[in-house]
């Protein structure tokens, strides 16, 4: 069984290399550019890391059970994070339609579970690697440690991620061989749907339990306490987390406890052990919850009445009955019906207005507490602005920027209807664009209410933000027709190529620029400035939409083969 | 009704049609046949608007499909050789969006769609997602698509693959049906029954060249073969 995986990762190693072999240079900048953003990321962890420590250090009175805190905090939300991410990567890979067809007919179909295991881990090594070895460094920076020390907290942490990847492939396949459980012959419980809808609570569940279980303990009992007294406090928060040993291990390692950190390092290896033993029974499932998710909603063959699967019949466009809003409803109905697409958003959305409500509670908790009360907040809305730009940018990049090149292969339609593509493009921007507008204003009506922004403060912060929204969202779609890219279907993939990396870096300067003119508006009135970034911003975001209709006539939706 | 001057396309590796001119006539079914590879369906997709041609001329009904895409493009159904379309919308909603793109008012898409559906006796599968119908059925949605808007000229990729002989039969009837009310067909296949049953005139393709054109009588002539050699025999001496 482990040869043939093997076998296939040989396989893929070679179309690795094939897929160098054409446009090899772009494809390289492409990976060079991915790594210095990477490292970027990496960077900044770095420092957070090593100013914390470094800040923590200079309060006499702060016991060191405070540290373990934060590393408890660190992993779990790493933790957490994998294992969403991993459940979803494979609640879509794992399962789709018509995929893996020749490799589940083979004999060798019992390897498919353990093939994807590997290939997830190997697919979050690298990012989790950026996130993980600057802690390290940081971590190395301050505490001076040793080689050996360095070597295992890796080797510690990496074995977390695994963890983090078993644990997300089991709870998968519990949660569909659960929901096959409970079907009876009738009425079938087992579908995409159902089997996302199952994974989303079970994670909402997951985070408002580990919330309730974080969020009392007050960062202000760790002053002047023993340190053995926090730490039991801590253990006792922290003790039901996956990701506990490891958080004790780098604890310890900083302690320079050599006997703890074994044990610790043991008792992790025992975890996984386990697990891994677990996995392999629940594996088993695997073949028949493939196979029920490989039945479509309702039988195409004429005569078959079932009225539970029936849907009712749509006339399209309901709603707007022109050409360009039958365009515009058809991509409502796509996006709505799409589940990987519909699960992007939430989670891309999800995350976003978490983030925001985090920062909230604790402004208002660290004001409660009078901590520099008085000039925190207007820092906090500039904040608020860059970071809400960058989930846009997300947005964009995920869902407008290869909104075009996903339709190869429905182009013969959208291309031989008498209409112009430019109001595809219109019908395309103002779906997304109107959704992600609504957005902004949830977002800035929000914060306006959460940090009592003054009325003009919170139109200007408005007017910024959602002007920054669209014109990213014309940026995205713009880069997209410029730089159409045909080479793959999938919106992930597109997402991640020089266009997109293109419109990324574009993106988030251009937010902190919208932040910077913010912050000078909060600071020195100076608006002047906003104005000015206003009108540049229309004026490009108008040249950009004026230019389209020239790009958009040299697309041709082929995938061309290389010369 | 469709004229066609020249027209040339150059992909990076491969020069797939050189300097390819036909015409076809009104009430006319004309079929263009060769190997795979030949270039049947590039012509097709220059035709239609989709790739944008390297040298050449097309007028649909005395429009020039460069100069004003859009008026073109309302007088021409086009069946694709592959029948993919967005997953999940069902069959019923991609007639009434093909319809509405097309500028057919709601009432008249309510008054023709129940008449389509019942050429292929589609009635009662119209309600599911494109990705749980049979290729056979996909490819009978996109065939009632291209008749929906009344179009003058339709341009059909391999019409009968995937059919079963039932639905062959009423797939040719149609196109038969549309050209003696005025209708013109452009039919690309290699399937060679298909053209000998309904193409009133035959042009042979190979690699990218149009070699020869005519009714099969006048091609069984130029290839210097009897009567009643069947056109296999003729296509085969043609692209020898
Ligand atoms: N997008 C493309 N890029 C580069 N070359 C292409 C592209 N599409 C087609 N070709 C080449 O053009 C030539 C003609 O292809 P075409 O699809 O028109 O053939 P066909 O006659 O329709 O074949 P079949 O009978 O198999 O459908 C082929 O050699 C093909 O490799
Ligand atoms: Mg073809």
């Amino acid at each position: 069984m482990d040869l043939i995986i093997f076998e296939i990762f040989k396989y893929q190693f070679k179309s690795v290399k094939r897929y160098f072999r054409s446009r090899g240079i772009a494809k390289l900048i492409t990976i060079f550019l991915f790594l210095i953003l990477i490292f970027g990321v990496g960077i900044v962890i770095y420092l957070v890391t090593k100013n914390i420590f470094v800040n923590l250090q200079g309060y006499e009175n702060l016991n060191i059970g405070f540290y373990l805190f934060i590393f408890e905090n660190y992993f779990t939300v790493l933790f957490f994070f994998i294992v969403a991410s991993s459940i979803f990567f494979l609640l879509f890979s794992l399962f789709r339609k018509n995929k893996d067809n020749l490799f589940v007919s083979s004999p060798n179909f019992k390897v498919i579970p353990g093939y994807y295991l590997i290939k997830t881990v190997l697919a979050s090594l690298i990012p989790h690697l950026a996130l993980v070895v600057p802690v390290v460094i940081g971590l190395n920076k301050v505490f001076d440690l040793s080689y050996l020390q360095i070597f295992f907290l890796i080797f510690n942490l990496t074995v977390l991620m695994i963890i983090a990847v078993i644990v997300s492939m089991t709870v998968l396949l519990i949660c569909g061989k659960f929901l096959l459980a409970v079907s009876s012959k009738n009425i079938k419980l087992l579908n995409l749907k159902t089997l996302t809808i199952l994974c989303l609570s079970l994670i909402f569940a997951f985070t408002v339990f580990t919330w309730k279980q974080i969020v009392p303990s007050n960062y202000f009992e760790f002053w002047g306490f023993d340190t053995s007294a926090t730490v039991e406090i801590v253990v006792k928060t922290f003790g039901v987390f996956p990701s506990h040993p490891t958080a004790m291990f780098v604890f310890n390692t900083i302690l320079d406890s050599s006997r703890l950190m074994f044990y610790y390092q043991f008792l992790q290896l025992g975890i996984l052990i386990t697990l891994i033993l677990i996995f392999h029974v629940v594996s088993k499932w695997f073949f028949e919850i493939w196979q029920v998710l490989q039945d479509g909603s309702f039988v195409a063959r004429v005569g078959i009445k079932n009225k539970i699967t029936r849907r009712i019949p749509q006339i399209l466009p309901r709603f707007f009955k022109s050409q360009t809003g039958a365009l515009l409803e058809k991509e409502f109905i796509v996006l709505k019906r799409n589940m990987k697409d519909f699960v992007w958003l939430l989670i891309i959305v999800g995350t976003w207005i978490v983030l925001n409500g985090i920062i909230v509670v604790a402004v208002r908790s660290l004001s409660s507490y009078g901590a520099s009360a008085s000039n925190l907040p207007s820092k906090v809305y500039v904040y608020e602005i860059a970071m809400g730009v960058y989930f846009i940018t997300a947005l964009v990049l995920r869902f407008l920027l290869p909104s075009f090149s996903t339709e190869r292969r429905t182009a013969w339609i959208l291309g031989t209807v008498p209409i112009k593509l430019q109001n595809v493009l219109y019908a395309k921007l103002f779906s997304y664009g109107s959704f992600f507008i609504l957005l902004g204003l949830v977002i800035t009506i929000f914060n306006a209410v959460a940090f009592d922004m003054s009325l003009l403060n919170s139109y200007v912060f408005g007017l910024i933000f959602i002007t920054q929204i669209i014109a990213v969202s014309i940026l995205g779609i713009f880069l997209g027709i410029i730089f159409p890219s045909f080479d793959s279907d999938d919106a992930e993939a597109l997402s991640t190529s020089i266009p997109g990396l293109l419109f990324t870096f574009i993106s988030i300067l251009y937010g902190g620029l919208g932040a910077l003119v913010y912050s000078g508006f909060i600071e020195n009135m100076q608006i002047g400035q906003v104005l000015l970034f206003l009108f540049s911003s229309i004026f490009i975001g108008v040249v950009m939409l004026k230019s389209a209709p020239y790009f958009l006539r040299r697309i041709e939706f082929i995938k061309k083969l290389e010369a | 009704m469709l004229k066609v001057k020249n027209l040339t396309k150059n992909f990076p590796r491969i020069k797939a049609v050189k300097n390819v001119s036909f015409e076809v006539r009104e009430g006319e079914i004309f079929s263009l046949i060769g190997p795979n590879g030949s270039g049947k369906t590039t012509i097709i997709k220059m035709l239609t608007g989709l790739i944008k041609p390297t040298e050449g001329n097309i007028c649909v009904n005395d429009i020039d499909l460069s100069k004003d895409p859009v008026k073109a493009k309302a007088q021409i159904g086009y069946i694709p050789d592959d029948p993919f379309i967005w997953s999940t919308i069902t069959g019923f909603e991609f007639l009434h969006l093909v319809g509405a793109l097309f500028n057919i008012k709601e009432k008249q898409r309510n008054r023709k769609i129940p008449k389509l559906l019942e050429i292929f006796n589609l009635k009662g599968i119209e309600h599911s997602y494109f990705e749980d119908y049979s290729r056979g059925n996909k490819q009978k949605f996109t065939i009632l698509a291209a008749f929906l808007h009344d179009p003058k000229v339709i341009l059909i990729d391999e019409p009968i693959v995937g059919l079963d002989p039932k639905s062959v039969d009423i797939a040719l009837e149609q196109f038969k049906k549309f050209t003696k009310q005025g209708g013109s067909i452009l039919l690309v296949t290699h399937t060679l029954r298909v053209a000998e049953e309904i193409a009133d005139r035959i042009g042979v393709l190979d690699k990218g060249r149009l070699v020869e054109t005519g009714t099969i009588a006048e091609l069984r002539k130029k290839a210097e073969l009897e009567e009643n050699t069947s056109l296999d025999d003729v296509y085969l001496k043609l692209t020898e």
